[in-house]
């Protein structure tokens, strides 16, 4: 079934092409952010700056793209199967708690997070990303 | 009514017109499965329905994106099928 995003429940089965074990690949699941999810990581990680001499002029936005890219995964990561640890043992996924505007929330835990390589974060950032939110091909569609 | 509108086989002549260019098939045809999706819950969400409990912030990202997209393009549809001459039909 295609993944729609209409449910915060609905998953998406990641596989990477640069995985370096294609016969047994890690499965990334990513899941749909919700509307507070997204406009708090938009706001977390994006900086407008006005000038106060002209402020006609375009204002200058700032995004912090590392920032970013931590916690798209860390908000739309669910889990993963063959995710090998060090000594070659199946890392096993877990969960802290995180609120915003006083609702709770199942994050990946911090110390999971600070596993994962730079780059791995970066291409499951993008996916997470763009998997929530409209493509130009679903916009044509819908328009 | 279907073989007239082309759901199952093209028809001989064209039935539909959509951006100048002639349709011989429904254009429900080739809409995908998540667009017939979201269309469905459009009309839910115009009723104040939403498919997750909770309010608009608790409600998916791409869904909300995705409301608010198709608001727009039924607001310019309802704008086109009120210019004089228009053969766009009025949204429901």
């Amino acid at each position: 079934m295609a993944f729609t995003a209409i449910r915060r429940d609905e998953i998406r089965e990641y596989v990477s092409p640069r995985d370096p074990d294609p016969e047994k690949p890690t499965v990334w699941l990513l899941g749909a952010l919700d509307h507070r999810t997204r406009t708090y990581i938009d706001d977390m990680t994006t900086e407008f700056e006005v000038s106060s001499s002209s402020p006609k002029d375009k204002a200058k936005v700032s995004l912090r793209i590392n920032e970013r890219n931590f916690q798209l995964v860390r908000w739309g990561l669910r889990g993963w199967r063959n995710l090998l640890g060090e000594g070659g043992q199946e890392l096993a996924f877990d969960t802290d708690t995180v609120s915003i505007d006083g609702k709770s929330y199942k994050v990946v835990a911090q110390r999971l997070m600070e596993l994962l390589p730079y780059q791995v974060i970066a291409e499951l950032a993008g996916q997470v990303d763009g998997q929530n939110r409209l493509s130009e091909a679903e916009k044509r569609n819908l328009g | 009514m279907r073989s007239i509108r082309g759901c199952d086989e093209p028809t001989a002549t064209p039935q539909f017109e959509f951006e100048g260019e002639n349709l011989n098939q429904c254009p429900m045809k080739f809409l995908k499965r998540p667009t017939l999706q979201y269309l469905r819950h459009f009309r839910f969400f115009q009723m104040g329905w939403l498919p997750q409990e909770g309010g608009i912030m608790d409600q998916t990202a791409k869904f909300v994106e995705a409301m608010e997209y198709l608001g727009i393009q039924f607001a310019k549809v309802k704008e086109d099928a009120q210019q004089p001459g228009s053969r766009a039909y009025p949204p429901p």
